[in-house]
């Protein structure tokens, strides 16, 4: 019986059970499912090359041995197989390969092997997230089917984009625009059609990234979402009922049209790495608390939020979690060869910052997998909602990686293979990721030019005129922050020559390049100031 | 009548009938939108149906006002399937709904206003035809100048509405199977309406027609394609309602009647006639009363009865049985009776595989390797829930997330469809699985109780039938090993010596070798150990070929039907070298060590009968033994005429060579050992005596004997430097001499026939208090020999020079092992030595005189 069924039959009970029953798991419970389907995990790599690879050609009897035996894996460690998709390697057979931004210009994509077994988790938990986001109670939702599902994700061969087609076997709902039109139309055209569509017959569910969801509320007035293809005759009774009321009420109070005046939406899905900055804001504009969920192309959807949309709570069975504290991996970034230890989720500790590192489950192709995202475990347990799981907040990604508005990530590799491109006189730099007034991220990047630059025109706009072309020319994702979120992502800083090497003088050690600490930013920039005089300029 | 009469008639009375019975079904449901508004495409449908047929009956107030009344219906009808599909592909859109209830609304105030119908009557002709007369009825009627523009805004509104519902089958809102059946009904209404036009056609009810394929293929659509979810609420009381109110129409009619009748021609006696024929009436009725409830009954419960009648049988005759396999079958019939499964299976549990597996079927299509392990989740869930599972809770139940896709697959590839607990409190007996239901509906709520009942019900049963089979199976069986025991083998012996006929049957007989001295070294816990693991390792070898047996304390036999004596002696050797290999071959000297014996005897070849073979084969054991031992003899006609002394002087010659060899390795640590020369020499004397004095035999002397000799072999392996140093020994030192026992041993084991020393010989370092080593036994855990060594050993080390310290006087030595009684050395034995000693009963001075003499 498919869920469309179930919620005609009115079985709400059961649906709940079993698309949000795993919020009812014990700790205990949850780690068994987890060891368990680790143990599953292991029997599929040892009878593959990928497997034996990792595992040095041993077989690991525990979990425990298998923590002990493995080492922490990057992409790298996989590239060689995934990259040409070479399938009788893999633990199981894949069925879809889903892509991703790898490093801007240097390696642009990255590829993940999805099997059958995956897709089904990823289908049960993403219907999840649905029920989750309609829900304001322990038991309680008001999705049905039907619904107007405005659907703001990028298409396949993007994880986002298999969400329409794998709901679709379970439930219909009216994605907008449909999933078939909406795959040859840009991702901007995407959003337009789909708010013109939402104005002409409402829309109850939306999905979008948190940094669009934000920008387009921000933009929001009647005349932006009726462009030349809206039509006012098509327009359903109760839109044009809702949009008069809207419109009126704007006229009345003197006040701007927001999206809560037209639409009352039964829920909203939001994802990427500023949601935490950008929930209240969303909130305020569409009058429904979003509810923030995690995923990736290597792990799929792997934590949502709950009814009371305070916190991420990880799904069981899509892969093996480990956490890696703060402390091991500042250690590991000073001192790349050190190996930080890792701790399961029923020894972590509320309040402290962990990197995750994930194992695939059901046949996927990551063991020990270092995600580079770092979350906070919020509390360990949710008495007041009676689930007895750890909540976390989403953090950011590693600091060797700043992401901006979840479009692009920006790493050492590609601000180098930038300047070098650029052919501008830079001795030394570094780069910081930061948030404007709005709460929207960018990347401040200090400068020292060098002896060449100095004797000539580099200066702070000529630097950014030329990084933001070549920035462009290596990482496509980057032009995207300005066209579609209006973000001016670069920000540059020239600060005196020698900076950097006297910061390393004075405390020993080198400034990181990505993302230093707050307080060695402060250093660097005491330093800038006490020996030049001149502050930062 | 004519067929055009009749289709003037019957044509509007079924499609009016059915229409009220989709409407009835309709209203007796839980309601939706979708429901809802259907319900008002029905009451236009119901409309002009009825309106149809009021005309064809011309009742009151006229055919011209039923005319327009139908008319109004066939207006009301295109509108409101135009609404129900936008609803419906959730395309509902204002100005396309004001449009269309704007045009429908004109166009009914023009109905009303006379401009669609002007006139319209129904003319009844009767013709005489070959002296018999026929009655025809033709519809006839005038349109006005409004019925062109309103059949072609129908026209449109239905072809808009195909449109409609196309477009959203395209957009994939919804699937042709759910709306095509109403495209096509709606296609062939918008026929009929437009045959209406031609009044050649239209004078006979077509359109009505075209009504009652509508409405056949709506109710196909919500039948088959489930267009809408219904869930009737007909409940018994309405039916017992509708019936009452049935009868009681018949009843008054009926005694109206009779008043009717009566009352014209007698009115005086009409009231007492009435009352009578009430009275009648009701004495008539109640049976059929009666009758009609009974029938409510059955109807209600037809699908009931055969559950309620297997469980009923089920009930009865499973509290009757004790016999599993009876069980297991009643249980399979009694879920084929009650919820008509494809297949059923019965799993029961095995306690000591950890696993569930199949002890009886329905049918043959599962494979019989199939067992669920303890350790799966569906297990676990099963016992911590009163429910049954159905497969498709597989994939979703939060507990059962840590399934493997192979556990998954397997209940998917044998078409699981429900999974049953057979519980007896927390104890999960068995488990019952289900395939899917014989006539392809899915399990309901009520059959997973019943199943659910059905296993909690049975499990007392099952639970008391496995006690009273283990019960039986322990009377044939030894407990310790779970072979058969010697009582099973008596009958099995004869029993297969007659089915065997004239082909071969081999007998084995096996002796564990100096087991009561296993017993003695590692105690009885270890031993029945040792008995358990050879058990397991007879059963592997054999297999289905052959009946294993525990004889009787260390003895075994194995019967081997079809088995020639070639065939029978290479198992007896594979067992006899599996034996081995585990139990002596160790690189670890305190692991254990254990040797068996084999006697092989044949029938017929070699016996006559079951009595002739057993005895045979016990005189190949007892050969086996005295030559040697760990070796297998095949019983020859030769040995009936050795006699046992025989037998015995052969074995003797065995001992000779073992003295040569105790010697020689006494001489070779004497040699390397200045300081303990003769030291093995002297223990031997003083043990022997020791036991002697405690009252052992004979056989025992020689052992502690033997035992003296050797027990410092180990020795041997010791670096000299360590062996003579003139100091104390460093810990590192004293650890490597520590290691003298375990050396002695793994010489002692490759002698032949010497094992019987080696209690004796590892425990002689350990001490009362279980301080010693290399075992830390305790008490009298140490084996009596040892405790026996260890004393002597003490005493002649004490008494003895060391590079480095004198020996001590035999006073001072005795006070010695005195201070240590209790703690180093068992209390009876130190006393005993030293009274030993002191009465010169041992005579220490000899040998003190011979070795300083050396």
């Amino acid at each position: 019986m498919t869920l469309e069924q179930k919620l005609r039959k009115k079985q709400y009970d059961q649906v709940w059970q079993w698309y949000c029953g795993f919020l009812d798991l014990s700790l205990p419970e949850f780690m068994e499912i987890q060891n368990r389907l680790m143990l599953e995990q292991l029997e599929l790599y040892a009878g593959c090359e990928l497997g034996r690879r990792i595992m040095k050609g041993k077989k690991p009897a525990s979990v425990s041995e298998y923590r002990r035996m493995v080492p922490l894996t990057s992409y790298e460690d996989y590239a060689d197989i995934l990259l040409p998709k070479v399938d009788s390697a893999l633990p199981a057979k894949p069925v879809l390969w889903i892509e991703t931004t790898w490093e801007g210009g240097k390696r642009p994509v990255k590829v993940a092997p999805y099997t059958e077994s995956m897709l089904k988790s990823h289908k049960a938990n993403t219907i999840a997230c649905m029920i989750l986001a309609t829900s304001n109670k322990k038991g309680h939702f008001t999705l049905r089917g039907g619904e107007n599902f405005l659907y703001g994700m990028a298409q396949l061969p993007y994880l986002t984009g298999l969400v329409p087609h794998l709901i679709s076997s379970e439930l219909w709902v009216n994605f907008m625009p449909p999933t078939k039109e909406a795959a040859a139309m840009r991702f901007s055209q995407r959003n337009k059609v789909g708010f013109q569509m939402g104005l002409q017959s409402g829309v109850d569910l939306f999905f979008g990234m948190s940094s669009v969801i934000a920008k387009i509320s921000d933009t929001f007035t009647l005349s932006g979402g009726s462009g030349k293809n809206f039509n006012i005759f098509k327009v359903t009774p109760k839109m044009c009922y809702r949009i008069l009321k809207a419109w009126m009420n704007s006229k009345q109070n003197k006040v701007p049209i927001k999206p809560k005046d037209i639409w009352t939406l039964k829920g909203l899905i939001c994802a990427g790495t500023d949601t935490a900055n950008l929930k209240k804001k969303i909130e305020n504009y569409w009058g429904i608390r979003p509810l923030e969920i995690f995923g990736g192309t290597e792990p799929t959807c792997i934590a949502t939020e709950t009814w009371s949309k305070d916190g991420l709570v990880l799904f069981p069975d899509v892969c093996f979690y480990e956490f890696i504290p703060m402390s091991e991996l500042e250690k590991n970034i000073d001192d790349p060869s050190y190996v930080p230890h890792t701790y399961l989720l029923d020894e972590l500790v509320a309040g402290n910052e962990y990197e995750l590192v994930i194992s695939s489950f059901k046949g996927g192709a990551f063991a020990r997998y270092r995600m580079g995202d770092i979350f906070r475990c919020l509390s360990l347990s949710k008495e007041e909602d009676g689930i007895n799981l750890p909540h976390f907040a989403y953090v950011d990604r590693h600091p060797s990686v700043i992401d901006l508005a979840g479009f692009t990530r920006i790493t050492e590799g590609t601000i180098s293979e930038a300047l070098t491109l650029s052919k501008l006189d830079i001795a030394e730099w570094f780069a910081v990721k930061e948030f404007d007034e709005g709460n929207r991220a960018f990347l401040h990047l200090y400068v020292e030019v060098g002896f060449g630059g100095l004797h000539s025109a580099v200066t702070k706009d000529i630097i950014k005129e030329h990084l933001s072309i070549y920035f462009r020319y290596v990482d496509t994702d980057y032009n995207d922050l300005k066209h579609l979120l209006g973000i001016d992502p670069l920000v540059i800083s020239i600060i005196p020559a020698g900076t950097i090497s006297r910061f390393s003088d004075t405390f020993g050690r080198n400034l990181r390049k990505m993302n230093p600490s707050h307080f060695d930013v402060i250093e660097v920039l005491k330093i800038a100031r006490g020996e030049s005089g001149k502050g930062v300029f | 009548m004519p067929f055009l009469e009749i289709f003037f008639w019957a044509v509007p009375i079924i499609s009016l009938a059915s229409y009220c019975i989709l409407m009835l079904f309709l209203s007796l449901s839980k309601k939706d939108k979708f429901i809802r508004v259907f319900m008002l495409v029905l009451a236009a449908l119901i409309l002009w149906t009825a309106s149809s047929l009021f005309m064809a009956l011309q009742l009151y107030p006229g055919v011209l006002f039923w005319d327009r009344a139908m008319v109004m219906g066939m207006i009301a009808v295109p509108f409101l399937l135009y609404y129900f599909i936008s609803v419906f592909t959730n395309s509902l859109n204002l100005f396309q709904i004001v449009f269309w209830g704007i045009l429908s609304g004109a166009a009914m105030v023009s109905n009303l206003l006379g401009y669609v119908v002007i006139d319209a009557s129904v003319i009844t002709t009767t013709v005489t035809y070959y002296e018999k007369q026929y009655t025809s009825t033709e519809y006839y009627y005038v349109l006005g100048m409004a019925a062109i523009p309103m059949y072609i805004f129908t026209s449109i509104l239905i072809s808009s509405i195909i449109i409609k519902a196309r477009n959203n089958v395209r957009e994939g809102k919804t699937t042709y199977g759910r709306v095509g059946p109403i495209m096509a009904g709606i296609s062939i209404l918008f026929i009929g309406v437009l045959l209406n036009v031609f009044s050649a056609v239209g004078k006979y009810p077509v359109d009505i027609l075209a009504c009652f394929i509508n409405a056949v293929l709506i109710m196909y659509a919500i039948y088959k394609h489930r267009m809408l979810e219904l869930r009737l609420m007909v409940t018994k009381g309405i039916v017992y309602s509708v019936f009452a109110i049935l009868l009681t129409c018949v009843y008054v009619y009926t005694v109206f009647s009779v008043e009717r009748g009566i009352g014209n021609s007698y009115q005086n006696i009409t009231p007492y006639f009435v009352t009578l024929s009430a009275l009648l009436v009701a004495v008539v009725f109640q049976p059929l009363y009666r009758f009609v409830y009974k029938l409510i009954d059955k109807m209600f419960y037809k699908a009931e009865y055969p559950k309620r009648q297997a469980l009923k049988n089920f009930s009865v005759s499973i509290s009757n049985k004790l016999d599993l396999q009876d069980m297991a079958a009643e249980l399979i019939e009694a879920v084929q009776l009650a919820i008509h499964a494809k297949e059923i299976l019965l799993m029961l549990k095995n306690e000591e595989k950890r696993h569930y597996y199949i002890f009886s079927t329905s049918s043959q299509i599962f494979k019989p390797d199939f067992v669920i392990s303890f350790d799966n989740p569906v297990v676990k869930w099963l016992i911590s829930n009163n429910t049954s599972l159905l497969r498709e809770e597989l994939y979703f139940h939060p507990t059962l997330k840590s399934m493997w896709d192979e556990e998954r697959k397997v209940v998917s590839d044998l078409e699981i469809e429900v999974i049953v607990p057979i519980k007896s409190r927390n104890d999960l007996i068995g488990i019952l699985l289900l395939t899917g239901k014989s006539n392809r509906t899915a399990y309901t709520l009520d059959d997973l109780d019943l199943l659910t009942y059905l296993g909690v019900s049975s499990a007392v049963a099952f639970d008391n039938a496995r006690l009273f089979s283990r019960a039986q199976s322990d009377a044939l069986t030894d407990s310790l090993t779970n072979l058969y025991n010697h009582r099973y083998f008596r009958k099995a012996l004869l029993e297969q010596v007659k089915k065997t006929g004239s082909a071969e049957l081999s007998l084995l007989l096996l002796d564990l070798d100096m087991f009561k001295l296993y017993n003695d070294l590692y105690g009885h816990w270890e031993g029945d150990k040792a008995l358990v693991k050879v058990a397991s390792i007879m059963s592997g070898l054999v297999g289905q070929k052959g009946i294993v047996c525990r004889y009787g304390g260390e003895e075994f036999t194995i019967i081997l039907p079809y088995f020639d004596a070639k065939r029978a002696f290479d198992i007896a050797e594979k067992i006899r070298l599996e034996i081995q290999r585990t139990f002596f071959n160790t690189t670890d000297v305190t692991q254990r060590f254990l040797t068996a014996s084999v006697g092989v005897c044949t029938y017929p070849h070699a016996a006559a009968n079951a009595e002739e073979l057993m005895k045979r084969a016990d005189l190949a054991l007892y050969t086996a033994k005295n030559n040697g031992k760990n070796q297998t003899v095949v019983y020859t006609p030769h040995f009936d005429s050795s006699s046992g002394a025989e037998i015995n002087d052969s074995s003797s010659t065995v001992r000779p060579v073992n003295t040569a060899t105790i010697y020689a390795l006494t001489a070779a640590i004497d040699a390397k050992d200045h300081y303990t020369f003769g030291h093995s020499q002297r223990v031997a004397e003083y043990a022997t005596a020791l036991a002697g004095a405690l009252g052992l035999d004979k056989s025992y002397l020689e052992i502690i004997k033997e035992a003296a000799l050797l027990h410092d072999v180990g020795k041997i392996g010791i670096p000299e430097n360590i062996l003579t140093k003139a100091g104390r020994l460093t810990m590192e030192e004293y650890e490597i001499v520590k290691k003298h026992v375990e050396m002695s041993i793994t010489i002692i084991k490759h002698l032949p026939s010497m094992n019987h020393v080696i209690p004796a010989v590892i425990g002689h370092h350990e001490r009362w208090d279980g301080k010693g080593y290399p075992r830390g036994l305790k008490g009298e855990n140490i084996p009596l020999l040892a405790r026996c060594l260890t004393v002597t050993d003490a005493f002649d080390a004490l008494i003895s020079d060391r590079q480095y310290r004198a020996g001590s006087s035999v006073i001072s030595a005795l006070n010695e092992i005195e201070n240590h009684s209790g703690t180093q050395f068992d209390p009876v034995m130190a006393n005993l030595f030293i009274k030993l000693v002191r009465e010169g009963a041992v005579d220490i001075d000899r040998d003190r005189k011979m070795r300083n003499a050396l």
